[in-house]
């Protein structure tokens, strides 16, 4: 009889310790707090131009059309995207009902030379997401994804669809950490367009 | 105009005008002061004589003289194709007149009727077929005129359905614009991912 219980016992603690072993909840190795910061910030840098909420705002301000979400990809990186529009531009109403040749080509030049600053911005954001983003492994990657908002009647010529920075992050750290130029951060993150 | 049925009313324009003899006229006159048709007629004469008055009368000119260019220079050299035209002329009715006298005295006159029958075909020929020309003339001169105006107006609404076009693809996406905008909007300001709040 002894022997039957005490194996009945053995069954039963190892059920129990089984089913704590399962109902226990694990962090994710990078946190959904710690994909919001950098939610958080990435749309504060664009949005404050949108919504006026920065004081130093330039004359000629993109507009977020789409706010950041970001996730973890477990083995590959950290994945940010969101959509702008590079510029406000008027389109066609009643009132003015025919978008001329010489206003679709200034909103096309203002895109033009937004797309530059634009660029710095989201460089300067993968390098942050690398500094922010502590919990993630350091062989993976930052990638900044950003849809670009335009009216079919616009002029699209050399101006992306969607633009993708990716960077890894430890080199990323490594250079933040021997304090190097713009330039060679730029030179860590490669670009795509479409 | 005259307008009513008295016999009578002749006499009142002759009256109007002074034209009537003295018995006449005051034979009239007695009519007029029972017939009040013949008085109003005599109303609206005198009314339309007294505003003929008043237009000043035009001096008609004496003499209207056309005025051409002048005439190109003489040029001696050049053969006169005038005086040999009316040479020419001159010998070719001479020569006719000698041969109808020299048919005359041969044959007799031929019937006249059938001449002339066919001088008024060929004019109605003629007229009929000016009139024809005509006609189709300014047939197709309308027909090419409508043909241009549907032309031009179907240019006019091409253009203006593609305007319209335009407008409702960039109000579409517009709209699609204001709602991605309040969303976003939405999403700044009622989450904690909102800028400037730290979590």
């Amino acid at each position: 009889m002894k022997p039957l219980a005490l194996i009945t016992l053995t069954a039963a603690l190892t059920t129990i310790a089984t089913a704590a072993t399962l109902g226990a909840s694990t962090e994710p190795v990078v946190s959904l707090s710690a994909l919001r910061t950098v939610e958080t910030f990435t749309n504060e840098k664009f949005a404050t131009e949108t919504i006026g909420l920065s004081r130093n705002v330039s004359g000629d301000p993109w507009d977020l059309v789409g706010t950041a979400r970001g996730t973890w990809l477990p083995s590959y990186g950290a994945i940010f995207t969101f959509e702008l529009s590079l510029v406000t531009v008027t389109p066609p109403s009643p009132f003015h009902p025919v978008i001329s040749k010489e206003e679709i080509k200034s909103d096309h030049d203002r895109k033009v030379a937004k797309l530059v600053v634009f660029k710095d911005t989201m460089r300067d954001l993968v390098v942050r997401a690398a500094t922010s983003l502590t919990t993630l492994p350091s062989d993976e990657s930052i990638i900044f994804e950003a849809y670009f908002f335009s009216f079919s009647f616009e002029d699209r010529n050399h101006l992306p669809r969607r633009l993708t920075m990716t960077a890894n992050r430890q080199k990323l750290l490594d250079a933040v950490a021997r304090k190097a130029t713009p330039a060679e951060l730029a030179a860590l993150i490669e670009e795509r367009e479409e | 105009m005259n307008t009513h049925s008295c016999e009578k009313s002749d006499l009142v324009r002759d009256y109007a005008f002074d034209e009537l003899a003295p018995a006449e006229r005051k034979s009239l006159e007695q009519h007029l002061t029972g017939c009040s048709d013949c008085a109003a007629e005599l109303d609206r004469l005198r009314l339309t004589t007294a505003v003929l008055r008043v237009i000043p009368d035009q001096e008609v000119p004496r003499r209207i003289a056309f005025v051409s260019d002048a005439p190109p220079a003489r040029r001696w050299f050049v053969p006169n194709l005038g005086f040999a035209s009316a040479c020419v002329l001159a010998a070719a009715i001479s020569f006719s007149a000698y041969r109808f006298t020299a048919f005359s005295n041969a044959a007799p006159a031929a019937p006249v009727a059938p001449v002339t029958q066919t001088a008024q075909l060929s004019q109605s020929q003629i007229e009929q077929a000016v009139t024809k020309a005509v006609s189709d003339a300014v047939a197709k001169t309308h027909a090419d005129d409508v043909q241009m105006t549907d032309a031009a107006l179907k240019a006019v609404e091409s253009k203006y359905a593609q305007q319209q076009n335009q407008v409702m693809v960039a109000a579409q996406e517009y709209l699609d614009l204001q709602k991605k905008q309040l969303h976003t909007y939405n999403t700044l300001y009622n989450s904690d991912t909102r800028p400037g709040v730290s979590q």
